[in-house]
């Protein structure tokens, strides 16, 4: 039985202004959380404070307003780096998103190392963006791409990862939680066997912040990339995490103002990590924005999030399992994060019906070509969950498939 | 409940031709092919033609879809089988104009392609009904051309 959500989390729903809309005159049910999540108006409200009252140019607090914007950035650091349990405030470097993070690990820090006949280990279940770059990357320098693969119920190969591992690859780069599958991989344990061979872990977090608990020190993780869009803060903001051992092998490669301290005619003495790696104007409403989140998330808790919406995935997915004419791909999720097909029904299609119902989910390939295809699968339906959405919005979507299912002709 | 104009669009002509499409299978030889895609959901028709010496057109096609992309891709094949280029063209032309809802009298050149009218309502929908009509218009238009992007529609 999934429990009566607490108080505090139907009191949240509140937060969310644009929920409260209908779309084709039926209330708005947004189950596409995976692709953004919405924001809670205290995000809003300090982005808004913050341009309305503090808003400057951080480098060199030299004025008034200078000082102010500077001390929100730097809080922003603080507070992702205390959110994902770092060592350090300086391993949190700021970034666009987290396609951008993973291009910047894979072309700044792996990139000028890499060469012919070495070997990157990517899974079979990595977003595009934290498999394009690896892909193209090794073929640049002649290196081999390595895939590891999964099970029919989505889970790692581990005995697969093993074998590839002693072969001593360069690097691991893996997803915290598969945007297709909802399923959180086991981290740990895949750092841990890495590292006896001395090889690096890049982490994809970004199906996994603002939903699970993050710890990096924990995971032991060498990289951890994360959007902030997916977390109930502001797009065009991500976060890449760099152990701070990293950063004496890493030359800053995005060259410019904010990221040196002397040039000359001749030659550049660049700061010290993070800022030599943070190079123009800084995003610093996005940093606002990011912060708010975090503590937006941590007023609620993360882990009551987590059980929420790890009840509402495994309803759905459960009642899914048993829906004539759907394949469910993956085991059972651990979060509330599922894809599926619905037999003879291409996804783009059941989702404008849905649509048409005031439902929002994604049809397509999830930007995860690779992993549709170890399905055997052109495209799939995914639906996923946040904080605010409930038991009742599930069921909406539930008896709407029926609908759909008449209108499209189940055979 | 499911508006009237929504099951329109879902009538049984577009549900059976996107089931089983005709012309379905590579043509061998072929002239020309061309692939189209839809980056935005992956969606691809790869177009199998011959232009006989007389200028009429032999077409089959692959590829995987939604059910208006590979609808609209099989009944505008039927039509277009032993047309000239020329009216190919044409009918193309007519075709694009009626999803974006450009047309107030459907001509009868577009035959059963006017069971697609109702796709003018979906905006969403518009490069999935015009998938295959853009790489057809691509490869008469130019038979190097080997792929067509919906994203670079004019």
């Amino acid at each position: 039985m999934l429990k009566t959500p607490s108080g505090q989390l139907q009191r949240c729903r509140q937060d969310f202004p644009i929920l409260k809309q209908k779309i084709h005159g039926k209330p708005l049910v947004y189950l596409d959380n995976a692709a953004t999540t919405q924001r809670p108006t205290v995000v809003t409200d300090a982005m808004k404070a913050f341009v309305e009252s503090d808003y400057a140019n951080t480098h060199g607090r030299i004025h008034a307003l200078s000082e102010r914007a500077q001390t929100h950035f730097d809080e922003g650091r603080e507070t992702v780096a205390r959110f994902i349990g770092a060592e350090y405030t300086d391993e949190v470097v700021f970034v666009s998103g987290a396609t951008h993070g993973l291009n910047w690990v894979a072309q700044g820090f792996f990139g000028p190392h890499l060469k012919s006949g070495d070997r990157v280990l990517v899974t079979v279940m990595e977003h595009h963006s934290n498999f394009v770059p690896w892909q193209q990357l090794c073929q640049r320098v002649g290196a081999e791409c390595v895939v590891i693969d999964i099970d029919d119920a989505g889970q790692l190969d581990l005995e697969q990862l093993s074998v590839e591992l002693a072969r001593n690859p360069v690097c691991l780069v893996m997803a915290h939680v598969s945007n297709v599958l909802g399923q959180i991989n086991p981290v740990k344990t895949c750092v841990e066997l890495a590292h006896q061979h001395g090889v690096k872990v890049v982490v994809d977090g970004a199906q996994a912040a603002g939903r699970i608990p993050i710890n990096v020190s924990d995971l032991g993780c060498d990289f951890y990339v994360f959007s902030g869009h997916k977390m109930y803060g502001p797009s065009g903001m991500g976060v890449v995490y760099g152990r701070r051992t990293h950063w004496s092998n890493m030359q800053p490669w995005i060259l410019g103002g904010g990221a040196v301290a002397t040039v000359s005619a001749e030659q550049v003495t660049f700061l010290a990590p993070p800022a030599c790696f943070e190079a123009g104007t800084q995003h610093v409403e996005g940093v606002v924005g990011l912060t708010a989140a975090i503590r937006y998330i941590e007023s609620i808790g993360l882990s009551v999030i987590a059980a929420h919406e790890r009840a509402l995935g495994q309803y759905i997915w459960q009642a899914l399992s048993g829906y004539r004419g759907c394949r469910v791909l993956g085991g059972m999720p651990d979060c509330g994060l599922i894809s599926f097909v619905l037999e003879g029904m291409h996804p783009h299609d059941v989702v404008m019906l849905l649509d048409q119902l005031g439902i929002a989910i994604r049809g397509g390939h999830h930007c995860a070509q690779p992993l549709m295809k170890r399905f055997g699968v052109m495209a799939s339906s995914r639906v996923s969950c946040a904080v605010y959405n409930t038991r009742d919005e599930v069921d909406v979507f539930l008896n709407a498939l029926g609908q759909v299912q008449e209108v499209l002709g189940a055979q | 409940m499911l508006s009237d104009d929504v099951r329109l669009l879902y009538q049984e002509m577009i549900l059976d031709h996107g089931r089983s499409p005709r012309h379905f299978g590579e043509l061998v030889p072929a002239d020309r092919v061309i692939e189209g895609i839809n980056p935005v959901c992956g969606d691809v028709v790869k177009l199998y033609l011959n232009v006989q010496p007389n200028q009429t057109i032999q077409a089959q096609f692959t590829g995987h879809g939604c059910a208006i992309s590979m609808a609209a891709t099989s009944l505008l094949l039927e039509l277009i089988q032993g047309q000239s280029v020329e009216d190919a063209l044409h009918l193309i032309d007519q075709y694009r104009q009626m999803v974006k809802g450009e047309l107030t009298v459907m001509p009868d050149v577009l035959g059963k392609l006017v069971s697609l009218s109702g796709v003018k309502g979906y905006p969403s929908r518009i490069k999935c009904a015009t998938l295959g009509c853009h790489a057809l218009k691509a490869v008469l238009s130019d038979q190097a051309t080997q792929q067509v992007s919906t994203e670079t529609e004019d």
